[in-house]
């Protein structure tokens, strides 16, 4: 007897045979009727000339922003829905095909980190002057790195650099790199360069992918992207604290020359000098201007002193003269008062013993006196 | 004042710059010139020693 499903049977062996069959597909198509519900779920037509088929999935597995005509590959598995009786793929992954769709891609990708404030110029922060450890994003094989290690072992081998190898192309390569970016913001790193060197805009699309972005803008040591030639600019380099066009131009960037410092020490050390000499001729001054002063103020110190010199010698001599004129007139004086003088004008003085006798009630007869002359005293008694 | 050999090389070389900057004002006590011209000498030897002793290294990690 022929077998009889009921709906729900026939849907789970449907997709159990759709599973063994088919169990993960790749499908290209244009994407139609794009929608995002509640943020979270992602559904559009994929269409050809002539087909349409469902797709769904969430935005967490959907990192490429997807618009209307573009066109994609998408990689999922088929599926019956068992609820709503329609066939879709699950979307794994979808990859952007053509130059139109990938440059769409980008553009849809950039508007909305720009508006998220991502690319902001007050994010940027100063890479440190003197690095001392750099870590390093790249691959170990590729010319990047190779050209990044050359420049920087030129002008400042005093560096340390600390490599963290990634891939830097293919479907791993953005995981790679944002899982190196993060080991390396584990280490005492003072600066990161992401570095890769030129290819196809294909072979850079990794560093233009949502999580590298991400990554580099949320790096806690600040971050350089130095990826490809001048002419690509990958979305990771408007995000870093400073784009390279190079992994050379990112370890000009990074270094200084140290070459550049060397001379710069040296003129330092010149300017000291010369400081110092400044200083010195200064206070050289000082102590001449110093000097002359004190030669001057003692220059008007002995003048001062021999003017009150003279002054005091002026004074002592008038007293002396005064005094000289003093004495000579009392010397005179007393001169013209000495007995003497008398006795020698003829006069002769009374004495009796010590005793001056000037009147002649005062002697008596018999008295022995003495008579003072000129020249000598006598003997004599009173009659 | 730190000791030279505990320093980093941007500590070293901003000192340098700072005392060079000084030396570039108006100040002139000669005293504290002596004295930063003294360690502005002792700073520079100190990053030309680490400057000439430079050679580059290369630690790899995995993530």
């Amino acid at each position: 007897m022929e077998n009889i499903y009921t709906v729900s049977q026939f849907a789970a062996v449907a997709n159990q045979i759709l599973e063994a069959a088919l169990p993960f597909v790749r499908i290209q198509g244009e994407v139609s009727n794009y929608q995002v519900r509640a943020g979270k779920w992602v559904s559009f037509r994929l269409k050809d000339n002539n087909s349409i088929i469902e797709c769904f999935g969430s935005v967490w597995q959907i990192q490429t922003p997807l618009q209307d005509g573009m066109e994609v590959v998408v990689a999922g598995n088929p599926r019956l829905s068992a609820k709503w009786g329609k066939f879709s793929v699950s979307i794994s992954a979808i990859k952007p095909v053509g130059q139109g769709s990938i440059l769409k891609s980008l553009q849809l990708l950039k508007s909305k980190l720009e508006a998220e404030g991502l690319f902001d110029v007050d994010r940027k922060r100063p890479l440190p002057a003197y690095p001392m450890k750099i870590g390093v994003v790249s691959s170990e094989q590729a010319d990047g790195y190779k050209d990044f290690l050359k420049i920087t072992k030129q002008r400042w081998p005093l560096a340390t650099i600390v490599f963290a190898h990634s891939l830097v192309q293919g479907d791993e390569a953005p995981k790679q790199i944002t899982a190196s970016l993060n080991a390396l913001n584990q280490t005492d790193v003072d600066v990161i360069a992401v570095v890769r060197g030129g290819g196809s805009s294909e072979d850079l699309l990794a560093f233009s992918s949502e999580p590298v972005v991400r990554a580099v803008a949320a790096s806690r040591v600040p971050v350089v992207v130095g990826v490809g030639h001048e002419a690509d600019i990958a979305l990771s380099q408007l995000a870093a604290d400073k784009s390279a066009s190079t992994p050379t131009d990112a370890a000009q960037i990074i270094t200084p020359d140290m070459e550049q410092f060397d001379l710069l020490v040296d003129r330092s050390l010149r300017d000291l000098h010369s400081g110092l000499e400044l200083r010195f001729t200064h206070t050289k001054d000082l102590i001449g201007l110093f000097e002359q002063s004190a030669i001057r103020s003692s220059a008007k110190i002995s003048h001062k002193l021999e003017t009150l010199d003279n002054q005091l010698f002026a004074g002592v001599q008038t007293a002396l003269r005064v005094n000289e004129n003093r004495v000579g007139g009392l010397t005179r004086v007393l001169h013209q008062l000495d007995p003497h003088n008398i006795l020698r004008q003829g006069y002769a003085m009374v004495k009796r013993g010590d005793t001056i006798v000037t009147k002649a009630k005062d002697l008596n007869t018999d008295d022995v006196i003495h008579l003072v002359l000129k020249d000598a005293t006598k003997k004599a008694k009173i009659l | 004042m730190k000791k030279v050999d505990t320093m980093n090389f941007s500590e070293l070389a901003e000192e340098l710059e700072q005392i060079v900057a000084w030396f570039e004002s108006d100040n002139v006590d000669l005293e504290a010139a002596v004295e930063k011209f003294e360690r502005g000498v002792v700073l520079s030897s100190e990053l030309k020693k680490r400057l000439s002793s430079a050679e580059q290294k290369i630690k790899k990690i995995s993530s």
